[in-house]
């Protein structure tokens, strides 16, 4: 009898060891990353990372690659001293926050590739010093993300971001402002955590600095320092962050494209290149070069270049006109659009959805828009050596403009004749056999946009396309990206009134409801 | 699984007939006013982000309250005061199986609690409307949270029905899941802390996330993010923790 129950005691606990592996196992399978999925129920899927970035984690953890996060969070000292104050603590802290959960969903793809480890200054000091030290962390650094990648049998290298300027934005409160009410305090408007870490991964990624040369010997409207919308300082200042190093070309002092170049750019030319440049170009490409060129209209007589000797050579030419287009009317789905307004130079672009460069904007179904456009199109007896393929075109209610009585090109669209216009194309020119060098690109690769699209103004919205081109040109792959739409904040704005009847409501119609209820079952039990 | 149903039916009755439910559920509701009408006026006067509003009411002290005495509060009398009255003798030789009982009860319990939460998912609701807030709140992580708050406290649950099968004393009962919960809701986390170079092993870091049921909760499912691996998680807890009710039910056989 007593062998009998020790028999059955001896089988329930087996019963419960079984279960428990069973449990172990379903967890163990479950979290395996062929298995496991993540639904995302917030609004536009906020909480989920790009397919861009899930693509990079999941290429490098096949890769064996090690991607650390280093987070460098001083400790607050003290109450804060004021309300200005005490947001900052508050924006901080959200920041903090935002970018922790960020790097837990990069760690939730990365699996075993990525580690997250947080400095306390006042904690472990040993470690948080070593990680210093490797970093060059300084205190006056304040909150700090470190994005170190280590590629299997290669250096760890890092890049270094700061909370609060690179991955925040935040408005800053009115200068004019005397006192601090609520609208007077700064304002935690975005989070650009995922466009920043991701690109920091992914510049780390691509070895040695790429040199661009800047060309602007026949740009004499060009600018590009300074905050000016028509400047081009935001695109070259992102062009350096990303790892190009950016040079000028001066024609006067080498005829020749400088043989360091990864590619040559050129902006806003208002005049042809010489017959010696554009065949220097020319040659450049047949080697393998890469040059971006940048047309946009001008309303100065004459600063309107048609694309020269480079134009034949590659087989291209531009109009002299620029290129508008019908506005789109929203409550009209189908037929005519409006015109008659300056917006009609503002023109969106149907996108390649094959070219690596505008791929992923038609993927994501973003718009692009370009201005002061101008047609770009074949030129008779383009050398059939050179492959064309368009990148952008216009919808198909366009129209070369025609001056107004001022002079200046009208906004009117004429009746008839309204067709689509290429304002983007790609040319590829094959490298001679016998010029071919060993790991060197085969194949020169002109992109021309007849357009404005990243000048500062432009480049806010559309300076991804800009940044692929050069990175395609580059052979930086890895980087072709598309920025994110990245957490924009709401906030809510209520009255006095409503704060009153919110706190009625909660405190005491949802209990009083409850007690009513309850009231009600104990009486009819009673009754019972 | 009739004798699971009839077992839900009169198990669940009874909690609605039981003034300790009304009770708890409004001081629940009531401090959890208090909670969301401070919580409202933070977020307004701070201009902080309204989407994180309705995920956030589930990181308020009441959701800890909730979480850590409700679930013992509630399977405290499921097996304990069966065996304290006697009439778990009854209950064992009826023509029921073991696991029709165990289900029932567990069942019974979990769909109170679900019922207990729902109201604060329909408040938020009301909230929008214009006499309140006037706009649209986020619901998909409210949805993931009642998920979420669902799975978990449905392994407490479990949990606390496998304690009251140990004991004929309700108090202990409840005292022990009280324990437990408190433990698992504190415990990874702390863990984690102090395990230092060891936490970043890949393994242990996926067994801590895993058992740190607490930032499971604030950080994915409500913030709208259900992991099925984490799903599994408690689906396997709640299955455990059953099976070992059954166990001591089947132990007290023996006996």
């Amino acid at each position: 009898m007593k062998a009998r129950r020790l028999g059955l005691w001896l089988q329930l606990l087996f019963g419960g060891c079984l279960m428990l592996a069973a449990w172990v196992l379903l967890v163990w399978v479950s979290a395996r990353p062929a298995l496991k999925g993540l639904i995302d129920l917030t609004p536009q899927a906020v909480n989920s990372v790009d397919p861009a970035t899930e693509d990079l984690l999941r290429e490098l953890r096949a890769q064996r690659a090690e991607i650390e996060f280093h987070l460098f969070y001083p400790p607050s000292t003290g109450a804060p001293a004021n309300d200005l104050q005490a947001q900052q603590f508050r924006i901080r802290d959200r920041l903090r926050e935002l970018t922790r959960l960020l790097l837990v969903r990069y760690q939730y793809l990365g699996g075993e590739s990525v580690t997250i480890a947080t400095h306390d200054l006042y904690g472990d000091v040993a470690r948080t010093r070593e990680a210093a030290a490797a970093f060059d962390y300084k205190e006056t650094e304040s909150d700090l993300v470190v994005v170190a990648v280590r590629m299997p049998g290669k250096e760890r290298r890092y890049r270094k971001l700061s909370l609060l300027l690179d991955l925040g934005r935040i408005e800053m409160p009115n200068p004019g402002a005397t006192h601090l009410k609520a609208g007077s305090l700064p304002v935690l408007k975005g989070f650009v955590g995922e466009e920043q870490i991701s690109s920091a991964i992914k510049s780390l990624l691509v070895e040695g600095t790429p040199v661009a040369y800047l060309l602007r010997d026949f740009s004499s409207l060009l600018s590009i320092t300074g905050e000016r919308g028509d400047s081009y300082s935001l695109f070259l200042t992102s062009l350096a962050k990303s790892g190009f190093e950016v040079r000028e070309w001066k024609t006067t002092a080498q005829a020749t494209v400088p043989d360091d170049a990864a590619l040559v750019i050129v902006l806003e030319p208002t005049a042809d290149f010489t017959t010696r440049t554009a065949e220097a170009l020319f040659a450049y490409v047949q080697r393998g070069g890469r040059v971006f060129l940048n047309y946009a209209w001008s309303p100065v007589d004459g600063s309107n270049p048609d694309g020269g000797r480079f134009g034949e050579l590659l087989g291209y030419s531009l109009s002299e006109q620029p290129v508008f287009h019908l506005i789109r009317d929203s409550r009209r789905t189908a037929g005519r659009g409006l015109d008659g307004d300056m917006a009609v130079s503002k023109l969106q672009m149907f996108v390649n959805p094959h070219h690596p460069t505008t791929r992923r904007i038609a993927e994501a179904g973003r718009p692009l828009e370009v201005a002061m456009a101008r047609q770009l199109r074949e030129r008779p007896g383009a050398p059939a050596a050179v492959r064309r393929e368009p990148l952008l075109r216009t919808g198909d209610q366009g129209w070369l403009a025609l001056p107004g009585p001022d002079g200046a090109p009208s906004y009117r669209a004429p009746q008839l004749q309204l067709q689509a216009f290429d304002v983007g194309i790609s040319f590829e020119v094959d490298v001679a056999a016998d010029a071919v060098k060993p790991n060197a690109p085969k194949t020169g690769q002109v992109v021309v946009v007849a357009g404005v699209f990243c000048n500062n103004v432009g480049f806010q919205h559309f300076g991804d396309f800009a940044l692929n081109i050069c990175n395609w040109m580059a052979e930086r792959r890895v980087l072709l990206d598309l920025k994110s739409p990245g957490y924009e904040a709401k906030y809510l704005q209520l009255q006095p009134q409503q704060l009153e009847r919110i706190g009625w409501l909660l405190v005491w119609g949802a209990p009083g409801v409850f007690l009513v209820l309850g009231l009600g079952v104990f009486f009819v039990r009673r009754r019972q | 699984m009739n004798g699971a149903l009839v077992t839900f039916k009169k198990e669940l009755l009874s909690y609605f007939v039981s003034p300790v439910s009304w009770i708890v559920a409004i001081l629940f509701y009531w401090w959890r006013g208090f909670e969301l009408r401070g919580l409202t006026t933070y977020y307004a006067y701070y201009r902080l982000d309204q989407e994180l509003l309705a995920p956030q009411t589930y990181g308020l002290g009441s959701t800890f309250l909730m979480v850590i005495l409700v679930p013992g509060l509630l399977t405290m009398r499921s097996f304990a005061e069966e065996r304290r009255t006697g009439s778990i003798e009854t209950l064992l030789t009826a023509p029921v199986r073991d696991g029709e009982v165990i289900l029932g009860k567990w069942a019974a319990a979990a769909a109170f609690y679900a019922l207990l939460w729902l109201p604060s998912v329909l408040l938020l609701h009301v909230l929008e409307y214009g006499p309140f807030l006037a706009t649209d709140l986020s619901f998909g992580p409210v949805v993931a949270a009642y998920v979420g708050m669902f799975l978990l406290s449905g392994m407490l649950l479990a949990f606390g029905c496998f304690a009251s099968s140990l004991t004929d004393n309700v108090l202990l009962a409840a005292l022990l899941t009280i324990m437990f919960d408190y433990g698992l809701l504190t415990l990874p986390s702390q863990i984690g802390a102090q395990l230092g170079e060891w936490g970043q092993n890949y393994y242990v870091r996926e067994l801590l996330d895993k058992l740190d049921v607490m930032r499971n909760f604030s950080e994915w499912f409500a913030r709208g993010l259900i992991d099925t691996s984490q799903v599994a998680f408690y689906v396997g807890g709640i299955a455990f923790f059953l099976s070992l009710t059954g166990i001591s039910l089947a132990s007290r056989r023996i006996a």
